[in-house]
């Protein structure tokens, strides 16, 4: 093998790994995806005609879902931020219910908003909006910042409703119980060693 | 894998870990909503490896998040107990006395040794 061809084949060699752990507020979005509606949803994505400012985009989004609220009380659903590449801050939203597209552009030409397109999804089509909550793929501009929320009067799954279950965090669990009295870094690294010891010696 | 071959693997930019394989296990961890008790399971690889750190043995962590498609009953963990393996990593971590990593996609490779894995000396008996 010669170091060219050597080196080629090498750097193919090694793949990312692809599938990564979801986080608890993408697990959060899916729960919630999941109990907005079982049948048809409406996916709506709502750009400018010019690229704003992130903060500006927040501003006029407020300002937009305020006057929905207003004409329609009653409309419950998901929203998501979306960095796009070359379009700067655009955002999904996700209704189960089906309201008039001519009447929400009147509304978003009033809130200072472009381009308006909707359309009819499954629900498990839902979770597809959740595809960039994850902490590696977060644009830094949006540190601090809510990258989906819910609004409309129904209840969504939250980051507090969850409750992470593992190997580490039943052993973590029972560390607590048993020997509460350790430091919270003492319990982990004495953790880190019992699950060590589970998978080398099962 | 020869050690050459590691070498040009390293030499390439990957990160490589060289580890004696200690034991893995296929578990299943997410999310469960408290409310509803719905859950998002998802499974993943660990592997126990220990390598020769700065004059005592290090012990190291390594995970393998599957795809979502994938069995418990599918996943075969074909490494031997004993056996030095070149493990590809995404990332690593050291934290709290050990190391932390994720593994690639690439599957673990066998080094190539001289010598069969010899059995650990008894506990209490000096070498």
């Amino acid at each position: 093998m010669s170091a060219e061809g050597g080196h080629a084949a090498l750097t193919l060699y090694i793949n990312k790994q692809l599938h990564t752990f979801m986080s608890k507020s993408k697990t959060a979005f899916e729960f919630s995806a999941k109990k907005l509606g079982t049948e048809t949803l409406y996916f709506w994505t709502f750009t400018f005609a010019e690229v704003l400012a992130i903060k500006a985009t927040r501003k006029k989004w407020n300002y937009l879902l305020t006057l929905l609220k207003r004409k329609y009380p009653e409309l419950c659903g998901l929203r998501a931020f979306e960095l796009h590449e070359e379009h700067g801050l655009h955002v999904h939203m996700v209704t189960n219910t089906r309201i008039d597209v001519v009447a929400v552009r009147i509304l978003a030409a009033k809130a200072g908003w472009g381009r308006i397109h909707v359309k009819p999804i499954r629900a498990e089509g839902a979770t597809y909006l959740g595809k960039y909550l994850t902490k590696e793929g977060r644009p830094p501009c949006f540190k601090g910042w809510r990258l989906w929320a819910a609004f409309g009067p129904w209840e969504s799954t939250k980051v507090k409703d969850l409750r992470f279950e593992s190997e580490f965090s039943d052993i973590i669990r029972e560390l607590i119980a048993t020997k509460g009295r350790l430091s919270y870094f003492h319990r982990l690294a004495l953790a880190d060693e019992i699950y060590f010891n589970q998978i080398a010696n099962p | 894998m020869t050690q050459l071959e590691l070498i040009q693997i390293v030499m390439a930019g990957h990160i490589i870990l060289v580890a004696e394989y200690r034991g893995g296990k296929v578990e299943s961890s997410g999310y469960v909503d408290k409310e509803t008790g719905n859950a998002i399971k998802t499974l993943q690889l660990a592997y126990a490896v220990e390598r020769q750190g700065k004059g005592m043995i290090d012990k190291i962590l390594l995970r393998k998040y599957l795809q979502p498609d994938v069995t418990a009953e599918q996943v075969e963990i074909k490494l031997v107990k004993g056996y030095v393996y070149a493990f590809p990593l995404d990332k690593f971590e050291a934290k709290r006395g050990m190391l932390f990593g994720r593994m690639a996609e690439t599957e673990p490779v066998l080094i190539e040794q001289g010598e069969e894995p010899q059995c650990p000396p008894k506990a209490g008996t000096r070498p």
